[in-house]
């Protein structure tokens, strides 16, 4: 039980932190007011782990860590196509250049940022170091949401009562911790983030690690108090 | 010939994605959902009076959600029972719409009458012209999100390990969380502000300054399904699409042990092309002026 309990933690907090390197633009963003992802960041959080969880689930019974990598894999691979799409409707669609000016230099391209945002906005689309950022968070996500449904599934399916049914409701359990860690994350964020070079994201990291492990934490105890009454009864 | 059969299937179900986001997408710019709402809600407020349909009943994730899963457990319901498949598709995308129909609706009026405070008229013949309009969009998203989940649940091999309402609930989730990424940029930055400059993004200064005339008379949101059909729709289908195809394609060609490695090469790819679109971005626009 205790097992458990330190996995459903562990998988909570690596999605906490996998919010915060997600960048997220929301409403401005989708008016090319600022840089980022245009939606909330539980919108896109929770569309990227559901993405994870379905693939998680369809290769459930292999080993552990194939199962894994392969949720891990499909969130990266939603969270890729969305923010290499969201950029061409920026090109092709509004005609905007790809910058941001919360940095000055784009760390990975080496490319300058401030000559190429419209003056009165603080930036369009998904600059490299952002995409790149979104992939880490998504790779955190993605992680921790299959982690956290082998978890829940794994301990589901060993009672004979709960077989048939184990993989609709570790499907539902993890997608509620999603909620959660998503929306709390997302109130720590306070608006827009660029990922991990913005300056902002130093001020928050800390704060939003403790948060999620302090979610975690309470998340675990009422998984396991209601995955133990299901099972031990 | 499984793998043969699997993989036309997959490409099918690809195909039904991309259906499914073009739809799913322009329903939410003729309804006026997600975020460029906020500058349809705001334009009253700065004195803007404006005729655009008024809607957010939730975020586009949570309301396609919401509707493709009471499809998806009615198609559930209708299929225990013995009815034909796409019987109960049907009817399950049709009772789905209707409900749609109805929030939408109670939603326009309501957003519109708490805005009689900044004079905001409620025009009835926005309702009579662009609630059908938007039930035939979403009824057309629902459907082929159902169908969709349907494909993956019932035909595909190995099957998702999941009920059909839980699939069609993920699904959905999925769709409206791409719709709002991706679709709503050209609605929100580039349709509700064609006063602006092309190519200028929207400065802050500027919000709530929406262009409320069209080449004839007031701009509707017909009129911007119109504008958004011929890009940002079928970008966000094709968004979609490549994401359906490309999550169950990994999985039916390769086998497991080697599928997430391909998956995170085509990540690599895919990071790649971006950043070639950053870099030939910069050297045809050049820098602002």
């Amino acid at each position: 039980m205790l097992t458990i309990l330190l996995l459903l933690i562990v998988a909570a907090t690596l999605i906490g932190l996998g919010v915060h390197f997600i960048p997220v633009g929301g409403a401005p963003a989708a008016l090319s007011t600022t840089a980022g992802i245009p939606t909330g960041a539980p919108m896109i959080t929770i569309g990227m782990g559901v993405t994870g969880i379905l693939v998680t689930s369809s290769v459930i019974g292999n080993s552990m860590l194939t199962v894994l990598l392969s949720g891990m894999s499909a969130s990266m691979l939603m969270m890729a196509i969305t923010m290499f799409f969201s950029n061409m409707v920026h090109v092709y669609g509004v005609g905007v250049n790809i910058s941001s000016s919360t940095f000055n230099e784009d760390p990975i391209t080496s490319f300058s940022q401030e000559e190429y945002v419209s003056p009165g906005t603080t930036g369009h689309g998904i600059p490299t170091v952002s995409f790149i950022s979104g992939l880490i968070g998504s790779l955190l996500g993605g992680l921790g949401g299959s982690l956290l449904y082998v978890t829940i599934y794994d301990m589901l399916s060993s009672s004979p009562a709960y077989v048939s049914r184990a993989g609709v409701m570790a499907a539902l359990l993890t997608l509620l911790v999603f909620f959660v860690i998503a929306v709390m994350s997302s109130y720590n964020i306070g608006g827009t983030i660029q990922g991990f070079y913005d300056k902002k994201f130093n001020s928050k990291i800390k704060a939003g690690l403790v948060a999620s492990i302090l979610t975690a934490i309470l998340m675990a105890v009422i998984y396991t108090i209601v995955l133990g009454g299901l099972t031990h009864v | 010939m499984d793998m043969i059969s699997n993989l036309l299937l997959v490409a099918f179900m690809g195909l039904i994605a991309i259906v499914a986001g073009i739809f799913e997408d322009l329903e939410s710019d003729v309804a006026s959902t997600s975020n460029p709402n906020s500058q349809v809600q705001l334009a009253p407020q700065v004195g803007k009076l404006h005729k655009f349909f008024n809607r957010a009943i939730s975020g586009e994730p949570l309301l396609v959600g919401c509707m493709s899963v009471i499809a998806g457990s009615l198609c559930y319901a209708f299929l225990s029972n013995g009815y034909n498949v796409l019987f109960a598709i049907f009817i399950s995308a049709i009772i789905a719409t209707a409900i749609q129909a109805i929030l939408s609706v109670t939603s326009y009026m309501g957003r519109i009458t708490s805005q009689s405070l900044y004079n905001q008229p409620l025009f009835m013949d926005m309702l009579y012209k662009h609630v059908p309009v938007m039930m035939a969009f979403a009824f057309v998203s629902i459907f082929s999100v159902v169908l969709l989940s349907y494909l993956m649940v019932y035909l595909l091999v190995p099957a998702v390990n999941l009920s059909l309402p839980i699939v069609t609930a993920f699904m959905g989730i999925t769709l409206g969380s791409i719709g709002s990424a991706v679709g709503d940029i050209h609605y929100g930055a580039e349709k509700l502000y064609q006063n602006q400059e092309f190519g200028s993004g929207l400065p802050v200064s500027n919000s709530g300054n929406i262009t409320r005339m069209s080449s004839l008379g007031s701009n509707n949101s017909i009129d911007v399904l119109h504008f958004c059909s011929k890009f940002a729709g079928p970008l966000t289908g094709l968004a979609f699409g490549v994401v359906i195809f490309l999550s169950f394609w990994t999985t039916t060609v390769f086998t497991v042990e080697y599928a997430y490695i391909v998956s995170i090469i085509l990540v690599v790819l895919i990071t790649l092309l971006n950043y070639l679109l950053e870099r030939n971005t910069r050297k045809k626009y050049g820098k602002y002026q």
